[in-house]
């Protein structure tokens, strides 16, 4: 998941493990889950195209943390490094398809859109 | 204190809350970062109760150096 929290430069995002997150460590943040993200015509969003298109999930188990991962390195670098994704990504496990599909969709998704209406297009608490 | 929970959990407002806390409660676990303290719950079903959570105070978040200030030896 990602944990928004207001700094003196803004609101910032970091994706976090949220199995082992404690509740009282979120207070006052905005937890973003997956099933949280849309697109910003209510489909996929960029992160997750890039995902199907370059076949990066396939158990799915760890294709959460991962999209959260990846959705938080687009958030901040839309177009990242291969050192960047492999350092966005070394909290996450794939035991199926290997990181080079994952890769490549990191590397891919600001090309189904850039993040400038990443944070609209999160539905508010109220949804 | 975090009203719900069934384990005393506290989110001091300061650092001077948390100390006063924690000198009320001195077994508390005090907990920053946490990812060891979460598999501590997760995989080892630990009761980490009470637990004071810090990873909020901005007080906390930097360390400074200074020359410590100098004293005259005593007499003797």
């Amino acid at each position: 998941m990602l944990v928004g929290r207001l700094t003196p430069e803004g609101l910032r995002y970091e994706p976090v493990n949220a199995c082992i997150r404690f509740l009282a460590t979120v207070d006052g943040c905005h937890v973003v889950t997956v099933e949280h993200l849309r697109g910003p015509d209510g489909g996929m969003t960029a992160v997750q195209k890039a995902m199907v298109e370059h076949h990066g999930s396939q158990c799915g188990f760890c294709t959460p943390g991962i999209v959260m991962a990846l959705y938080a390195l687009w958030m901040a670098h839309p177009k990242p490094s291969v050192a960047q994704v492999e350092e966005a990504l070394q909290g996450n496990l794939c035991r199926c398809t290997g990181y080079e599909p994952i890769v490549k969709a990191a590397l891919a998704a600001s090309a189904y859109g850039g993040p400038e209406r990443a944070i609209r297009c999160w539905p508010s608490a109220t949804r | 204190m975090v009203r719900g929970s069934s384990w005393p959990t506290f989110l001091p407002a300061d650092v001077d809350d948390f100390a006063a806390l924690y000198a009320a409660h001195p077994q508390a676990t005090i907990v920053a970062g946490a990812t060891d303290v979460g598999l501590w719950v997760t995989k080892f079903l630990r009761d980490i109760s009470p637990a004071i959570f810090i990873g909020h105070l901005d007080g906390l978040k930097e360390i400074s150096e200074r020359t410590a200030p100098k004293f005259a030896s005593a007499p003797g």
